[in-house]
């Protein structure tokens, strides 16, 4: 029919193969939600000319390609805000594969790549598939399995340098011996995340895809808060010793404010990724005002001595670059004195 | 003052070792040392509060302490950590001083050194008075007869299916290691230092201190796998495990100023260690090697007047020469032991008459360079 095999995107990952091969594309009826499995034809290429595939690899789109993703929204301040289409012409809103419709986009990625909805992805008896099929079950922690150190990352705003700070403390504590979890709790399903902290040297890792979301934005927000424990809690389960949490966007998106809420008490440590020494600032005061234990300052601002030298001043906290908690100061995180920088 | 202890002792297991009461003569302890005759265990850090107790010893090792631990136990792992040094050195030095012929020289050992410049410091090493240091330099000067140094500590293993902080001063095979060095600088002397101004001593080594390094730490561990806990993680099939019993021979050996003298002083730790299996194997004692080995370094620290420094250097860091010196010392106690310890260094591709290159070339089954040897 396309002359081409369909190509899979990343947010398909979960989908075991078996049940990858059962499916095949059926009718588009029904209301959209988010996590159905939809098929696509490219229409046109715009910002997104390639997709990830379910282990991450980049591959090139053609227009005429069909593209095997699911629907969601997304919430990206340096790219889209997007949401589960009504129609059948929508786009493409990551190269992990989350397709919806572009409501409003950062200048600098005006031009969405366009996409046809060709129909759901069904299973031998027709019935709709969705990534909420495959999702990992909301299992309490087993008592036996002690409850793991917590480091959570949150940041100013997208491109903060979130998951490079979360990746460096993954490896600052798999250099010390421990058995490092990451777990990112929210954002839209990617694969260079999650090979970001593999590379790190995590143990094990899960994230919100695990639980049948290909994307968080929109979600019921005490979903998210479950799913944020269910991370923490399936790595434990796995063997980590130490689970590092990101949580995507910056601290004035609703479901990242909410959730770090939630932080005091479960997190041990959390680590502020500012890309400058005001947002270093401003972010470290309303942690601080709803009790977020906090113990370092890091991601961009790091990158410039003066900057850090600001942030330091303004936040009374340690900044820290990557390679520094790479190198050692993670664990110091969790010390149970003050963190040596 | 025989004071009561409690330290680690070496139980041929992938651990730490058996917490253990011991006996320590002690001149003074201080709240963070220990002063011990010709030798003495600081921490650098203080507050360790050794002489909290009243003249007990008995500290717990608490899991190491580290950055994860209650003050309390840090505090405890810091106490228990210059108490069991202080063992491990007093034993190693006396085991070796009637091997030698004469006690070496005060030895001095800092333990949280560093910590300013590299807070996560996992290892340890043997300093003395230098004019400039590759890294970690020194603000005050080491004693002239030596220090160990040993980091605060930045790794975690496991003991007992719990996580262990991997201070140094808890890691017998790192404190043994660098009491090599103390031995191969006041016998041997490999890069001339006695030689050299007492504050400009060189700290470079070669393979064969670094070997014979990890050779006494073998020793004093009673297993060829002298780094199997806090580097466990290391396969032990690679070399740079540094697994006594690996099957390294002159092969592996790379030389060269680019190359990590660790790496390559395993073939000759190997060596050695074989070497002491085998004269075990015809019932001798492993003192009786061990004495052997401790003679030919004394051997080959001896200066010869005329000989050029460089010569000389390089002399002392021919495998084959420090083979002779062994061969040599076992003859004038009779050679009870020449033949078997030849053929097991042969193994390992060592002989007498060879220089390190060509020993490797051949080994590598490449053609001869030279006909002659080194000369010795």
């Amino acid at each position: 029919m396309f002359g081409v095999r369909p190509k899979r995107t990343y947010l398909t990952r979960t989908m075991p193969a078996a049940a990858a091969a059962a499916t095949t594309i059926g009718p588009h009826d029904g209301p959209a939600r988010a996590g159905d499995l939809i098929a696509a034809k490219v229409e046109r290429l715009g910002t997104h000319d390639h997709v990830e595939d379910p282990h991450g690899r980049r591959v090139r789109l053609y227009p005429g390609d069909l593209v095997i993703g699911a629907y969601g929204n997304r919430y990206a301040t340096d790219f889209y805000e997007g949401y589960v289409p009504t129609g059948a012409r929508t786009h493409l809103l990551t190269a992990g594969g989350l397709i919806g419709t572009v409501a409003a986009a950062h200048e600098a990625h005006a031009d969405p790549t366009r996409l046809e909805v060709a129909g759901r992805l069904v299973d031998e008896r027709l019935r709709p598939r969705s990534l909420e099929d495959f999702a990992r079950p909301l299992r309490p922690l087993s008592p036996a399995t002690g409850s793991p150190i917590t480091v959570a990352v949150l940041g100013t705003s997208m491109s903060a340098g979130k998951t490079t700070t979360a990746a460096a403390i993954v490896r600052g504590f798999a250099r010390a011996g421990f058995a490092p979890g990451a777990g990112k709790v929210t954002g839209s399903g990617s694969g260079k995340d999650r090979w970001s902290y593999q590379d790190a040297g995590a143990h094990a890792l899960l994230d919100f895809l695990d639980f049948g979301m290909p994307s968080t934005f929109g979600y019921p927000l005490n979903r998210l808060g479950a799913t944020m424990t269910a991370i923490r809690d399936g790595l434990a389960s796995e063997g980590c010793d130490v689970v590092v949490l990101e949580i995507a966007d910056g601290l004035l998106q609703e479901e990242t404010a909410w959730l770090a809420r939630r932080l005091p008490g479960f997190a041990d440590a959390v680590v502020f990724a500012a890309v400058d020494a005001l947002s270093a600032r401003s972010g470290v005061a309303l942690l601080r005002e709803i009790g977020v234990p906090i113990r370092a300052v890091s991601g961009l601002v790091t990158r410039s001595p003066l900057a850090t030298r600001e942030a330091t001043a303004a936040t009374g906290l340690p900044v820290l670059a990557p390679a520094v908690l790479a190198g050692g100061a993670a664990v110091r995180l969790v010390a149970s004195e003050s963190v040596v920088a | 003052m025989k004071i009561p202890a409690v330290a680690y002792r070496a139980d041929g297991t992938r651990g730490p070792g058996a917490l253990s009461e011991v006996e320590l003569d002690v001149t003074e302890i201080r709240e963070s040392a220990l002063v011990m005759p010709g030798l003495l265990v600081v921490d650098v850090r203080g507050g360790a509060g050794l002489d909290r107790r009243g003249g007990d010893l008995r500290f717990k090792p608490a899991g190491g302490g580290g950055p994860l631990a209650s003050p309390g136990d840090r505090r405890e792992a810091m106490a228990f950590g210059i108490v069991n040094v202080a063992y491990h050195l007093r034993r190693g030095l006396d085991y070796l001083a009637p091997l030698t012929g004469h006690a070496l020289p005060p030895l001095i050992a800092r333990i949280g050194a560093h910590q300013d410049e590299h807070a996560t410091w996992g290892g340890g090493h043997y300093r003395l008075p230098a004019t400039g240091y590759s890294s970690l330099p020194e603000t005050t000067m080491p004693a002239v007869t030596g220090e160990i140094h040993l980091g605060p500590g930045g790794a975690f293993t496991q003991a007992a299916g719990r996580r262990y902080f991997a201070a140094p001063a808890h890691v017998v095979a790192i404190v043994a290691h660098e009491l090599g060095h103390h031995l191969t600088r006041h016998t041997a002397d490999f890069r001339l230092n006695g030689q050299r101004p007492p504050l400009a001593q060189t700290n470079h080594r070669i393979p064969l201190d670094e070997g014979t390094a990890d050779y006494l730490a073998a020793v004093l561990l009673g297993t060829p796998d002298i780094y199997g806990w806090h580097r466990g993680g290391t396969p032990p099939s690679a070399q740079a495990r540094r697994c006594l019993d690996g099957p390294w021979t002159m092969a592996a050996f790379r030389g060269g100023h680019d190359t990590d003298p660790h790496l390559d002083g395993t073939v000759w730790a190997a060596a050695l260690w074989s070497a002491r299996e085998a004269v075990r194997a015809r019932g001798a004692q492993a003192t009786e090697f061990d004495r052997l080995v401790a003679q030919g370094l004394v051997r080959t620290g001896v200066a010869d007047p005329e000989m050029p420094a460089e010569a000389a250097r390089r002399r002392r860091r021919s495998f084959g020469n420090a083979l002779g010196a062994i061969l040599d010392a076992d003859a004038v106690r009779g050679g009870r032991f020449g033949e078997v310890i030849a053929a097991a260094f042969a193994r390992r591709g060592i002989e007498t008459r060879f220089s390190n290159a060509d020993l490797r070339d051949r080994c590598r089954g490449l053609p001869r360079r030279a006909p002659a040897g080194p000369g010795r």
